[in-house]
């Protein structure tokens, strides 16, 4: 977990860069608002199930954070709500899922505004 | 706490006892499960190359503005993040929540002050229908742990 942390952390700084550039800001607006400021792991397991069609592993949800980086299995099980469909978020072996989370749209909206 | 995990599939009879259990009413579909929304296959998540992030900067940076703005999610590859590294956690998750009951108990806990704390049901607090998965939650920054801190499992 140690080892596994400090790599995110620094994909993270990448990922706050490239946001901040995509947003038109200097590379360093999203790192020096703090949202580098915390990291949380969140590690699930999804036991078997004798009546998978009765419940949800993950039931609808968005992210109150600035943004998460998600490892998904090889199962999959991930989909998103986009243009009013859900869409499988397919299992892409070696890849990490980036979601933009609640506080990272919020800051952007109010970027606009001002 | 609500034992979930505790059947394993080493026998038929083991595998059949599993498929005679129910799902307790707590872990019930929640009332908008099942909305009017549908899944598709029209559409593909965007999937990002960072590989040329430093020397084709301005293209990544592109793709992840119209990734944003059009889903708020996206699957990076080439991201950096050794192979070997996103194994190793995806195999310390497995040992720690396969590990015996005993063992997780003592990080059982709801109290997220707590550097490491394991749940099976965070959601029962805060929302209507429980979830099908056990979860563990792990503070690494700013205050890394010590690694004494956190299960031998998945340290």
């Amino acid at each position: 977990m140690i080892g596994y942390s400090k790599h995110v952390m620094s994909l993270g700084g990448l990922l706050f860069e490239l946001l901040s550039e995509a947003l038109g800001l200097n590379s360093d607006t999203l790192k020096s608002m703090g949202c580098m400021k915390g990291l949380h792991m969140i590690c699930h397991y999804y036991p078997p199930c004798p009546q998978p069609d009765q419940t949800l592993g993950t039931s609808k949800h968005s992210d109150n954070t600035f943004i998460t980086i998600l490892l998904q299995d090889n199962i999959g099980g991930l989909q998103i709500l986009h243009q009013d469909c859900w869409v499988d978020v397919s299992p892409l072996p070696g890849a990490l899922i980036i979601n933009i989370g609640d506080f990272l749209q919020v800051s952007s909206l109010i970027h606009s505004w001002t | 706490m609500v034992v979930k995990n505790s059947i394993k599939f080493n026998s038929q009879s083991e595998r059949k006892s599993l498929e005679e259990t129910k799902v307790p009413p707590i872990f019930g579909l929640p009332p908008d499960a099942l909305d009017d929304k549908k899944p598709t296959s029209d559409f593909a998540v965007p999937i990002i190359d960072f590989a040329g992030v430093h020397k084709s900067r301005e293209a990544v940076v592109e793709k992840i503005k119209a990734a944003a703005e059009n889903w708020g999610i996206f699957q990076v590859i080439n991201h950096g993040v050794p192979l070997s590294v996103l194994e190793e956690i995806q195999n310390g998750v497995v040992r720690f929540h396969e590990e015996d009951p005993e063992v997780k108990k003592s990080y059982f806990s709801l109290d997220l002050t707590k550097t490491f704390i394991y749940h099976n049901n965070f959601e029962l607090y805060s929302s209507s229908a429980g979830n099908w998965r056990d979860s563990f939650v792990c503070y690494m920054d700013p205050d890394p742990s010590n690694p004494e801190d956190l299960p031998v499992a998945c340290r």
